[in-house]
């Protein structure tokens, strides 16, 4: 504990006394309880928290472990990501990658370990929203969009911005908001619907409007989960396309269990197996892993 | 010009306010200037009737804001109705002054048959009309803001939070018909005389009823229109279509919900206010449950979602109701559940999704492409 924590704990303890006996007493008690130097961490709001990529990494989870009645879905798991970085992420059913992207996005809580968002911003200690706010953008397997407005409708209603109910009312585009619209409709080639409800949008386009919405929060870290399943192969080919193009300015983990596509977009793949990591590397070191094989394929 | 913006790509709305304001000229004029033995007179019961038709239709639109564009069936929007024709009706008991049956100056005649000394403290302050035209929308708006609070932060939705809203409105009924609250038990409020120094029997305020409704109406249309168009409508609609999602995207659900369904309760509020001086009463059956689902069906029939189809449903059940409850008195309460289930099963869009159609088909008959559907869009403010 630092020398400050130190001193701000020792303040906030509720069986310390006070010497009040005199007025200079009084005075610099109040004068430490009020320096502004000093920021306690339960004051620091999510929006407020900075994200530190200067190592590179972008995703820190060590030694993470979580059990359900028994079972270990996730095992001393470690696993980083960079930044910028285009991960695969694949296994066989009950892996734990799931539960891992549950954890990230703070819907589960690990029993030990960490999960870091850069270098400071510790991930276990903030909630759903704040760390939806904080830039970790996640896609679920089933795609919703809201299916009685138009695909414009639904990457303004996405957009980052203030969503209290006063400036929603008075809102209105900028002409910069506009162009970033313009901009996300490019990279998931809807721009032909932009005025179709999002209810007459075939299943892949879907994914991509769902994609889209996401992309209009400014994710640092985007979490997809299996974005091509149900997809002909001509969507797939456009969604393996639309997600190399965020390589670099998004990071992106990408769960998928079509080993063709993974192929077709994988520079590194972890392998998943039991809740921790079996192996890591490119697409072919992978396919070659004894271990892996054995996994995959079974004795 | 911004103050049609609103209105914009509302065919039915605009159809709807030009015909409002053609009644607006023609009504008047057709009941005083023209003389009581022509054909084209309109009696003063009529031009009551129509303005009564027009504070429904206000009804009906705040219903329609809530569970077209919200999702929020609410069978307890007569509560709100009803809240604001009582301080309509408590203002109006105080003109009475020493004109009642008793000749007290300051009780009203059923207190003084109580044998009630002084007045109950919330009856003070209702002699003055800018106090009762401001508890008109305060008491039903507070009254749904706690409720709304406490209901949407418990993520109440759905059916249960109907049954809720007709649970508010039922024990509001029975709390109102004991003597002991002060409102007049099961007789309600009466015997107005005048209101801000007009003689409410006289032909010229009964006109004047009716141009403050259809002046309300097109204000409060033009309100729930511009709220719609807003992204704060948009935001509406994706919460009645995907709550969650809406949620997960970063929107507080349970705020844009308090927010719609406290301004809904305020035009309802204003709709009884007017509605109480033209048929001179109100009393704890306008918070019956049967009321409010009522409501909900002329909204249904009319067409959701559209606002304008609230208007027509609204006037046109009421019309039918009228009609019916003159023809064959037995009959009413058949003709309005088969309505309900005609509509339900045939017109699933009501009668505003019928003209559409028509409408449609006709530009197809033209041989014009249908015309896309111009998307309500923030540009060219």
């Amino acid at each position: 504990m630092s020398a400050t924590a130190e001193r701000a704990h020792d303040l906030l303890r509720r069986d310390r006394t006070f010497d009040f006996s005199s007025q200079r007493q009084r005075w610099l008690a109040f004068q430490e309880a009020m320096r502004r130097d000093r920021q306690f961490d339960f004051m620091v709001s999510a929006k407020d928290l900075e994200l530190d990529v200067s190592h590179g990494q972008i995703l820190y989870i060590e030694d993470l472990n979580v059990s359900f009645d028994g079972f270990k879905a996730i095992n001393h798991l470690n696993f980083y990501v960079e930044a910028g970085e285009l991960r695969c992420v694949i296994g066989p059913n009950g892996a734990g990658k799931t539960t891992m992207m549950d954890i990230i996005t703070g819907k589960t809580r690990p029993d030990s370990g960490t999960a870091y968002f850069g270098q400071k911003i510790d991930l276990l200690k903030l909630s759903e929203p704040e760390i939806a706010e904080i830039g970790i953008g996640r896609k679920f397997q089933k795609p919703t969009v809201f299916e009685h407005h138009s695909v414009f409708e639904n990457l303004e209603l996405a957009m980052a911005g203030d969503k209290r109910v006063f400036p929603t009312l008075l809102a209105r585009l900028s002409g910069k908001q506009r162009d970033r619209i313009d901009e996300v409709l490019g990279i998931i080639g809807l721009e032909e619907q932009v005025h179709r409800d999002a209810g007459a949008l075939s299943h892949g386009q879907k994914q991509w409007l769902e994609i889209g919405m996401l992309l209009m929060q400014d994710p640092h870290l985007l979490l997809v989960d299996e974005p091509v399943a149900g997809m002909t192969h001509q969507e797939m080919d456009r969604t393996a396309e639309l997600l190399l193009s965020l390589e670099g300015r998004h990071s992106v983990v990408v769960v998928e269990h079509d080993m063709d596509f993974v192929r077709s977009i994988a520079k590194r793949v972890t392998v998943l197996h039991q809740g921790s990591v079996l192996a890591e590397g490119s697409m072919d070191e992978v396919q070659n892993d004894p271990r892996v094989v054995e996994v995959y394929l079974g004795e | 010009m911004r103050l049609f913006q609103p209105m914009r790509g509302d065919t039915g709305g605009q159809v709807m306010l030009a015909l409002l304001l053609i009644a607006a000229v023609v009504v008047p004029v057709l009941s005083l200037a023209v003389p009581a033995s022509s054909p084209w007179h309109l009696s003063t019961y009529t031009v009551t009737l129509l303005g009564k038709y027009l504070t429904y239709a206000l009804l009906a639109v705040s219903v329609d804001l809530v569970w077209g564009y919200l999702g929020i069936l609410s069978l307890g929007h007569g509560a709100f109705f009803a809240l604001g024709g009582y301080a309509m009706g408590m203002y109006l008991m105080r003109q009475i002054g020493d004109r009642g049956v008793y000749g007290d100056p300051v009780l009203p005649d059923f207190m003084v048959f109580l044998n009630w000394k002084e007045l109950p403290w919330f009856w003070h302050g209702f002699d003055m009309f800018w106090f009762a035209a401001l508890m008109v929308v305060l008491v039903p708006g507070v009254l749904a803001f706690v409720f709304g609070w406490l209901a949407f932060r418990s993520r109440v939705t759905g059916v249960y939070l109907s049954i809720i809203t007709q649970a508010l409105t039922y024990a509001l009924m029975l709390a109102f018909f004991r003597n002991e609250m002060g409102f007049g038990g099961n007789n309600g409020l009466t015997d107005f005389k005048d209101l801000l120094g007009f003689d409410l029997q006289a032909d010229s305020t009964r006109i004047g009823l009716f141009l403050a409704s259809a002046l309300a109406l097109a204000l409060g249309y033009w309100a729930c229109r511009w709220i719609v168009r807003s992204r704060l409508g948009r935001v509406a609609v994706a919460i009645r279509d995907a709550e969650a999602r809406t949620r997960f995207i970063g929107y507080r659900v349970d705020r844009v919900k308090v927010a719609i369904w406290t301004f809904s309760a305020m035009l309802a509020g204003i709709a009884g206010a007017l509605y109480v001086p033209q048929v001179g009463i109100i009393n704890p059956g306008e918070f019956s449950p049967l009321s409010s689902i009522e409501l909900v069906v002329w909204v249904a029939v009319g067409g959701r979602a559209t606002l304008y189809g609230a208007v027509i449903g609204a006037i046109a059940v009421n019309y039918g109701k009228t009609y019916f409850t003159g023809a064959f008195p037995e009959a009413w309460l058949f003709a309005l559940g088969g309505l309900f289930v005609l509509v339900t099963l045939f017109l699933p869009q009501g009668i505003a999704g019928l003209l559409r159609q028509l409408g449609r088909r006709r530009a197809r008959d033209d041989g014009g492409a249908p015309r896309p559907e111009i998307r309500a869009q923030e540009a060219g403010a």
